[in-house]
């Protein structure tokens, strides 16, 4: 994929935590209303939209979780390789 | 007195006891779930006392206990404040109580409740991770003064 269709590393990570954030939320409502219609709906969306996101991320930049190793498409184990996600804050020439 | 007496005295000492139902223990609330407008069957001396045919040493407890909790203590409490019937009436003529206080005077002191939450809208996902709930309605962010934003 060329850089110009890389999508922005720190925007894509900071929406897989608000997705992520958004589920554990959810799942919390969930646990106390497991038959809540919208709730489940609302949940099932985000759980799609955080696995094509950790997919996206994973192609472009690497895994980030360990579900996602395999859609890197690195031959190496870039999972120890790669830089951290605490490490994206120091890298510079990006989106901001 | 035997032992049977003195667990049951136990019991006796929960002022829910009414509530139980008969020859049973429970403990208040466990897996209790209500919704708000639903109202509490709340005990009150008037209600019956639990059957316990097995014990009677049981019935002549409650009765002490149902005397004491609804006459004596009940009658010295409301005599302490403005001296009048109940509690209830007290507390209006010596205080203003607004709408959320009156809401309250069926439940008892010192319990905690949690009322039902239903699903309703919920905050942008930017949101929602910044101040840490996506439900506004569990937006409670602590503003450094008696609990409430000001």
């Amino acid at each position: 994929m060329s850089s110009q269709n890389q999508p922005c590393r720190k925007e894509l990570l900071c929406r897989i935590n608000e997705v992520s954030f958004a589920i554990d939320d959810l799942q919390l409502f969930l646990d106390t209303h497991p038959c809540d219609q919208r709730a489940l709906d609302d949940t099932h969306m985000l759980v799609e939209e955080r696995k094509k996101l950790l997919e996206t991320y994973a192609k472009n930049f690497g895994p980030l979780t360990i579900d996602s190793t395999a859609d890197s498409g690195s031959d190496s184990w870039t999972w120890a390789t790669q830089p951290w996600p605490w490490e994206i804050a120091e890298e510079k020439g990006r989106c901001q | 007195m035997d032992s049977n007496c003195l667990n049951n005295g136990r019991a006796n000492t929960c002022p829910y006891r009414s509530y139980y139902p008969s020859g049973r223990e429970e403990r208040w609330g466990s897996g209790e779930t209500r919704r708000p407008d639903q109202k509490r069957r709340m005990p009150s001396c008037s209600m019956e006392k639990p059957e316990c045919p097995e014990l009677s040493c049981r019935r002549t407890e409650e009765k002490q206990m149902t005397e004491n909790r609804c006459g004596r203590e009940e009658k010295r409490m409301a005599e302490n404040r403005c001296g009048r019937e109940s509690r209830s009436k007290d507390d209006s003529c010596c205080m203003g109580k607004s709408g959320q206080e009156r809401d309250m005077e069926e439940f008892a002191l010192a319990m905690g409740y949690v009322p039902w939450q239903s699903y309703g809208r919920t905050f942008e996902l930017c949101k929602g991770l910044e101040v840490g709930t996506i439900f506004p309605e569990l937006c409670k962010p602590f503003c450094g003064k008696r609990g409430g934003c000001r």
